[in-house]
């Protein structure tokens, strides 16, 4: 799973100017394996507890013919969406259960595949990352983004208190 | 005036036959008279694009015009225009106005372009029917019951019904040319980093790519022709020549090999979609083309290995959406945690939430072999396809969409029967391949596209091949009652 977890960060396909709000997924995942890095807590204000179980054993299921079969219920909704970030209210889990499972039983059809020896795709052109001269390019436009922030004051984003 | 070319109009505009901004007053009174029916615009700016139209007249009067002076063009809402609201068909971004423009608005602007406004799309452009935006479905120009198509439906629509001369739009897995197919309009998705990125909202980064919607191919050219190049600010944009598109136009046919994929005109196509299409292809034949049989025995499987990679890529693009710096904030938020889930779930409507939820599934712990990685291995078989393909034959052509335009809330209940409509598109976008739609036969009065797919950076020879099936042919001219 250490192996799984590290290799993650590295398809990195194309990953737009914003990378840094790609860590808002990434830190998600990270609290699932139960290891809420030190940069989680700061962000969130707060160090997540371990998560109790790896997803592996929550959801693999295999049908009577052996075909690896996805069926989620309620509390693996909750779960999913808690690393989302997403607030489901409990009456709408059965039908993202049933959505969520509908779709993973079509993506199933990917294990009938022997993928062995295939590279995978790292970008369509296979081009390689360009980089640039470690350089400031952009104007400051402090004023122009806090004007479409919800909420701010002297010049800082506010947020709910996140340290009691 | 509507049904002019964009060549046409350019020269009329030259020869002051009405001005750019009588042509523009002509376009914003036709969407106040019609979009009301069909819902294609989400903003409507006549104030920018009459003063757009001012300036154009003047650089008209200069003699410094080029061609696209003074044509008025729209934009999806998927590309930030500065001062201008940017939805991407999101409450999330119900209030965002982009602080600068994306590069291709920057360039068409550049270029003299005038904008009309920004053109409806299902939310964060996931969606094949235009009904997920936030700002309501749109309405197809040709049967009011049914959709336009997604997720470019609003840019489509918009075209078909003659409210701009010609749309931006964007491709993750078909989301030009399904709604070109379903709206009878011309619709070119280029190569995977052929237009810039750079200000069109991030969905899945390694598929996304900013397109033309237009009445027909020499009028996409002259679109593409000004969007199309390299772009520094965007990391994955191809730094590679860009030719003239409008002059490679007439270029002869004689000797062109089609591909015709067994897999695309197999289970799943209505039977007389695939007589339009053979159709078509014989006119192909009669211009001097030779038809050859290939297969891309890995295609069927693009739809699953779709709905691993967009997802995921999705999930992680997705995630800067916090309510913090811009975008929905909910009311109250207890602590900073409930701020995250609660601005994100109410901002983000139930398809995109499926998709976050989908591909933080699939990337998290344990997961990403099975999944991630597993998708972007058949990703490469599909690519592989189309290479040998592309040894035999210059383009493939095939069907489009396996079905005309459907009716509204007709799939909206079962997510993987919409998914299914773009069976025929997703493959070009894992391969990062370019591909087109035009309007061939009409089945019982509803649009029905050729889907022409080339081989990387051949754009040229896409609209090449479809301009002179539409010189040969008029299934393009077509408009929609009460829109002619």
């Amino acid at each position: 799973m250490g192996a799984a977890s590290q290799k993650r960060s590295s398809p990195g396909l194309g990953s737009d100017t914003g990378s840094l709000d790609d860590w808002g997924a990434n830190l998600a995942m990270r609290d699932w394996i139960g290891k809420a890095p030190a940069v989680s807590g700061l962000r969130e204000g707060r160090v997540e507890s371990p998560a109790p179980t790896p997803f592996c054993a929550i959801f693999a299921h295999f049908t009577a013919n052996g075909r690896f079969n996805m069926s989620l219920d309620s509390s693996d909704i909750d779960k999913i969406a808690h690393l989302a970030r997403l607030a489901i209210a409990p009456e709408q889990r059965a039908r993202y259960a049933t959505d969520l499972s509908n779709i993973l039983d079509l993506v199933a059809q990917m294990d009938a595949v022997d993928t062995s020896g295939v590279e995978p795709m790292a970008h369509p052109l296979h081009m390689v990352q360009r980089l640039r001269p470690d350089v400031a390019a952009e104007s400051n436009q402090r004023e122009h983004f806090q004007s479409i922030a919800p909420l701010t004051e002297g010049g800082l984003y506010l947020v709910p208190k996140v340290i009691d | 005036m509507q049904n002019k070319s964009i060549a046409q109009m350019a020269a009329d505009l030259r020869l002051r036959t009405y001005s750019s901004v009588e042509l523009t007053r002509h376009y914003l009174e036709r969407i106040a008279r019609l979009d009301p029916a069909l819902n294609s615009f989400i903003t409507v700016a006549a104030e920018s694009a009459l003063a757009a139209a001012e300036r154009a007249d003047q650089t008209l009067r200069s003699g410094e015009a080029g061609p696209l002076t003074g044509i008025p063009i729209a934009h999806k809402d998927i590309f930030c225009t500065q001062g201008l609201k940017t939805s991407c068909g999101s409450r999330m971004l119900d209030d965002f106005v982009a602080p600068y423009d994306a590069t291709i608005v920057e360039r068409l602007a550049a270029a003299g372009a005038v904008v009309l406004g920004k053109t409806n799309m299902d939310e964060f452009a996931m969606g094949s029917s235009n009904e997920t935006s936030w700002y309501g479905p749109v309405r197809n120009p040709w049967d009011a019951a049914r959709v336009p198509g997604g997720s470019s439906g609003g840019s489509a629509a918009a075209v078909a019904a003659r409210l701009c001369a010609a749309a931006t739009a964007s491709d993750t897995g078909g989301s030009i040319r399904q709604p070109a197919a379903l709206c009878g309009v011309t619709g070119i998705k280029p190569t995977y980093g052929r237009c810039s990125r750079w200000g069109m909202i991030a969905f899945a980064s390694s598929l996304d790519q900013a397109g033309v919607m237009a009445r027909s191919a020499a009028d996409a050219a002259f679109i593409l022709d000004e969007m199309a190049g390299f772009d520094e600010r965007d990391s994955t944009s191809a730094d590679v020549p860009v030719p003239d598109y409008v002059d490679a136009l007439d270029d002869d046919l004689h000797g062109l090999r089609i591909g015709l994929p067994k897999e695309y005109f197999g289970a799943g196509l209505d039977a007389r979609i695939g007589d339009a299409v053979m159709a078509a292809i014989k006119e192909y034949e009669a211009l001097g083309a030779e038809i050859v049989e290939i297969s891309l025995p890995n295609s069927p499987l693009s739809v699953p290995v779709y709905y691993v990679v967009a997802p995921a890529e999705c999930s992680s693009n997705l995630a800067r959406f916090d309510g913090v710096r811009y975008g929905h904030r909910c009311d109250n938020p207890k602590d900073l945690q409930d701020l995250y889930e609660r601005s994100r779930a109410e901002g983000f409507g139930p398809e995109v939430q499926r998709r976050i939820m989908i591909g933080a599934y699939v990337l998290s712990a344990g997961y990403y072999d099975a999944y991630y990685l597993k998708a972007q291995k058949i990703r490469q078989l599909i690519a592989d396809d189309f290479k040998r393909a592309f040894e035999q034959v210059d383009v493939i052509m095939g069907p489009t969409s396996p079905t005309t335009a459907f009716q509204l809330g007709s799939k909206m209940d079962d997510p993987v029967s919409m998914y299914l409509n773009d069976i025929y598109t997703i493959a070009t976008n894992l391969a990062g391949l370019p591909g087109m739609s035009i309007p061939v036969e009409p089945v019982d009065g509803l649009p029905v596209g050729l889907q022409i797919i080339g081989n990387y950076f051949q754009e040229a020879r896409l609209l090449n091949v479809a301009h002179r099936y539409q010189h040969a042919t008029h299934w393009h001219q077509a408009a929609p009652a009460g829109f002619e």
